[in-house]
């Protein structure tokens, strides 16, 4: 049965937001040029578990933390406003001419990903995109080393991404 | 006279290592040149998967063990983190990595290699 790729609901909506916002970043545009994802992977992110045989780049966004309707004016009104928080994984592999240099691995891995933050930290709250209130680095690095002659090369980030009046 | 100790090990390579007896082959690509693989024989063990749950992926591992000669044309003469090797039934760009040598001896080692696929990406499983 094909996963649904519409989206409806306030967390849900917020998740394909981040997913646009990270589709509007150059540089994810171009390291995931010209690789295959499922119909519902729309420019390689996944909103759903993400398939063991995935080439990468890719990336996963769900739901993370407290997804919070809070007051934002008292009185007879009680008016509340929407906030949440979102989990982005993302994965790329490193070129395999750096592959004798764990340094140069480490500042490839961090140039992409510091350039693909700041691509989506710059269209914060434009048009119908997120409001981010916080983009924080939870953890970055390779796998094990005895993993990658299974899982190959590469570097995986995990962001959180707080959004709203938070 | 032959010892007991000298038949066996005669049989290692007769018997246990011989592909038409306990072995079977196995490809074998080192660390040191991957692109470069050769046959060994090996007796295998295939271990079953394995969850690996961490904070942001959950993984699947299979451990696989293999008995196999210290030759360096026929077996692993000294098995490093990086080399690899691919079963028969596996898909041609499928490796296992070393990960241990559990024991050795003048003539054969008993060696680890493990086979991981990303199961889930993401936060740790929540509640369902």
């Amino acid at each position: 049965m094909p996963y649904p790729s519409t989206t409806s609901g306030p967390i849900r909506e917020s998740a394909d937001q981040l997913r646009r916002m990270l589709a509007g970043s150059q540089t994810w545009r171009d390291i995931t040029a010209g690789t295959v994802y499922p119909p519902d992977a729309l420019e390689g992110v996944f909103l759903r578990d993400l398939p063991s045989e995935q080439a990468r780049p890719v990336a996963v966004i769900q739901p993370f933390e407290a997804s919070a309707f809070r007051v934002i004016a008292g009185g007879g009104q009680n008016m509340m406003r929407q906030d949440g928080a979102l989990l982005l994984y993302l994965a790329i592999d490193i070129p395999a001419e750096l592959q004798l240099s764990s340094i140069e691995q480490e500042f490839y891995a961090l140039d992409v990903f510091g350039q693909i933050a700041c691509e989506i930290a710059g269209q914060s709250g434009v048009d119908d995109l997120l409001s981010i209130a916080e983009l924080s680095l939870l953890t970055y690095g390779p796998p094990d080393e005895t993993d990658i002659p299974s899982l190959g090369l590469y570097y995986a980030s995990v962001w959180s991404v707080r959004w709203g009046d938070q | 006279m032959t010892t007991f100790a000298e038949q066996l090990a005669a049989d290692v390579e007769a018997v246990f290592l011989n592909a038409d007896e306990f072995a079977e082959t196995v490809w074998f690509y080192p660390k040191t040149s991957p692109g470069s693989p050769r046959q060994i024989s090996a007796v295998v063990h295939r271990g079953g998967k394995r969850d690996q749950p961490e904070q942001y992926t959950r993984t699947n591992a299979a451990l696989t063990d293999l008995f196999v000669s210290t030759d360096p044309d026929t077996g692993i003469a000294s098995p490093q983190t990086g080399d690899a090797i691919r079963l028969a039934e596996d898909h041609p760009a499928t490796r296992r990595g070393f990960v241990e040598e559990m024991h050795s001896d003048t003539d054969a080692r008993f060696v680890r290699f493990r086979l991981t696929e990303i199961a889930h990406a993401g936060e740790r499983p929540r509640i369902r």
